[in-house]
């Protein structure tokens, strides 16, 4: 079976900084690749292993994106091979249009299946996967949390709010996986090595297709007004402290 | 987007509809526009639904059995072949697959989590969390039609307004055709969900990965009962471990509280996480690294071994 997964490079929340206005400084956090995004490409790998087929990765994204350690970070979780669609123009995209473009390149590839996680690590709208495969045409289903082959046949658990459902899939198709469907491994320095040797394409936006217009701008993106704490920290754990504690917290029910 | 007046909602519950309809009355700009309803379920919510204060409902029949998804290309198609300007869905997985299909038909994208929602002069504002809830975004439609997934939190905010109610409905029965969505349903099961509502509890102890096994957490347990507090976690001890329910993590992707006091034990205090508690009157932590990130979100903190510290904890306060 030949399996696509696909990520997206975030910056990395933890770094994220918030200016004295409210607005975020995203210039000293590190880009990396969405928590959830490895999720798939686990998944993408481990059944081209089942299968006997292939894995390859499908980005979209700024510069950033052909940075080498993102590259070899990408490609050493597995895959054979990377595609990346690199344009500013793509940095600044929304989900439709990062979808139309995705949708574009995928008409390059030949696949049977492919593979997004539940949502980015940044904006995690969770839309990316469903608009890829009504983009693309073909078989689309989220929440999977288990995938199945049985002979030519795809068979998926989707686990909703109140229901578990076992389908099957015509092929091909876009799926969106849970963040528990497995526990992504991590790379060894052997792979990171052998990720350097791997092939990656490049692509502009304007060798796979057009970014098409969005709809929605944005007008601002401000941190929320946080409550003052008072910081008493007892820095050990003697039983006066524990007593202290225990105070503190009489008081505050 | 300065004219809404053909709005159309949408959830798979048929309690929804009455919020729904209530938060796209606010959204029109004139006074004949008009609010569709559309269901897809069985006729059993008909009487429901027709006093949820919608101008016209679209009722797609579909028994029990049968996959929601067989129905989706026939609801996109009514709405889509009724020119909205805005549609409007209550969210959940399934929602959230339907509006990303219906948005690709639209060529548009979704307006997803949206916490608030106002028409204004230059179109229709909408406010979500981005960065793991580190921000919030605000965003407005520049062209329409505008499809938003409406946030739990914003529904319940609306669901005591009932002056739409008064409203007639027009209802039409609607065959959808045989479905085409390469999905066949083989079996289905219900999942057990626990009763368990931490947003109404005064005291809410949450856990992280500091807890070594399933079985520690009576200590946490322990000092529950002393406080009559429930018991929280972070994500990856609901889906990652599963030694607690899903129902049961708090967060940006998970429960969202604001509780007079929270515990924090043994958890590092990440954005995603402390999204859904720094709203609290009062934050405690208890953490074995004194540079974890959750003391400078404390008010009260101790550097421990929650192994040592819980159980002395819970005595004093017993
Ligand atoms: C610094 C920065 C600023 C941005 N600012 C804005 C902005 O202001 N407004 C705006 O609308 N958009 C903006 N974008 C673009 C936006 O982040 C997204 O790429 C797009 O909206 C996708 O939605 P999502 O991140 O919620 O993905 P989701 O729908 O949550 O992603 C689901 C899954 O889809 C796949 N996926 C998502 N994106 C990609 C991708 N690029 N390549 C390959 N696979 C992918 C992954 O498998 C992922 O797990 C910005 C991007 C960056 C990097
Ligand atoms: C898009 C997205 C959405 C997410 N949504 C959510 C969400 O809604 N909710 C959520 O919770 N997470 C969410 N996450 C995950 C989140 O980023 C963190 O990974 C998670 O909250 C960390 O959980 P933790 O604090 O239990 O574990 P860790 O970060 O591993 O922290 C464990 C802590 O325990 C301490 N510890 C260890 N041993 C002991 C001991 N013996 N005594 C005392 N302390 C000890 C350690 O010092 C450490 O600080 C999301 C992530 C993404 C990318």
């Amino acid at each position: 079976m030949k399996i696509v997964a696909c990520y997206k490079i975030v910056p990395d929340a933890q770094d994220i900084a918030v200016r004295f206005d409210g607005s975020l400084d995203l210039e000293r956090s590190e880009w990396i690749i969405g928590e959830y995004d490895l999720v798939a490409i686990e998944a993408a790998t481990r059944l081209a292993e089942v299968s006997a087929g292939s894995a390859v990765l499908l980005s979209a994204g700024g510069k950033e994106l052909t940075d080498s350690k993102l590259i070899k970070s990408a490609l050493s979780r597995g895959a054979q091979e990377l595609y990346c669609v690199v344009d500013q123009a793509v940095a600044n995209a929304d989900a439709f249009q990062i979808a139309s473009v995705l949708a574009q390149a995928l008409k390059k590839l030949e696949y049977d299946l492919v593979i997004c996680g539940e949502g980015s690590s940044d904006l995690y709208a969770q839309q990316v996967g469903p608009l890829l495969g009504s983009l693309a045409g073909v078989t689309t289903i989220n929440a999977v949390s288990k995938i199945d082959i049985q002979g030519n046949a795809v068979i998926v658990e989707r686990t909703l709010e109140r229901e578990v459902e076992v389908l099957q899939l015509a092929l091909p198709a876009v799926i969106s996986v849970t963040t528990d469907i497995n526990l992504p491994r991590i790379p060894q320095l052997k792979d990171i090595l052998a990720a350097g040797k791997k092939p990656v394409t490049i692509w502009s936006v304007s060798d796979v297709g057009a970014l098409p217009p969005s709809n929605v701008q944005t007008v601002s993106t401000r941190a929320p007004s946080s409550i003052e704490r008072q910081q008493v920290i007892y820095e050990d754990a003697s039983e006066e402290n524990i007593k202290k504690l225990a105070l503190d917290i009489k008081a505050a029910r | 987007m300065n004219n809404c007046k053909n709005i159309w909602v949408m959830s798979e519950a048929a309690k929804d509809y009455p919020a729904l309809c209530t938060l796209a009355r606010t959204l029109c700009t004139t006074e004949d526009a008009k609010v569709n309803a559309l269901w897809i379920g069985s006729t059993n919510d008909q009487a429901a639904l027709e006093t949820a204060g919608a101008d016209r409902l679209a009722d797609i029949e579909r028994s029990e059995e049968e996959l929601f998804e067989n129905y989706s290309g026939c609801a996109i198609g009514t709405i889509c072949g009724d020119s909205p300007d805005a549609v409007l869905l209550a969210t959940s997985k399934r929602m959230r697959l339907l509006a990303a299909q219906l948005a690709a038909a639209l060529e548009t994208r979704v307006i997803n989590d949206a916490t608030a929602l106002v028409q204004e002069e230059q179109g229709l504002l909408a406010e979500h969390m981005v960065y793991g809830g580190s921000a919030l975004r605000r965003e407005r439609v520049s062209r329409a039609p505008a499809v938003v997934l409406v946030s739990d939190s914003l529904l319940l905010a609306l669901a005591t307004d009932d002056r739409a109610t008064a409203t007639t409905t027009v209802s039409e029965r609607i065959v959808s055709p045989e479905g085409s969505s390469g999905i066949t349903l083989q079996s289905r099961k219900a999942r057990t969900v626990e009763a368990v509502n931490l947003a109404s509890v005064p005291c809410v102890i949450s856990v992280g990965r500091g807890f070594e096994k399933q079985e520690d957490l009576q200590l946490a347990q322990q000092l529950a009962d002393c406080l009559q507090a429930e018991i929280g976690c972070t994500r990856p001890i609901a889906e990652g471990m599963g030694w607690m329910s899903h129902e049961r993590y708090i967060g940006v992707s998970g429960a969202m509280l604001k509780p007079e006091l929270f515990i924090a034990v043994g958890l590092s205090g990440q954005i995603q996480h402390m999204v859904g508690a720094n709203r609290a009157r009062t934050i405690i932590a208890l953490n074995n690294d004194k540079n974890a990130p959750i003391f400078r979100q404390a008010d009260y903190g101790i550097v421990g071994d929650l192994y040592a510290v819980l159980p002395r904890l819970s005595e004093a306060l017993r």
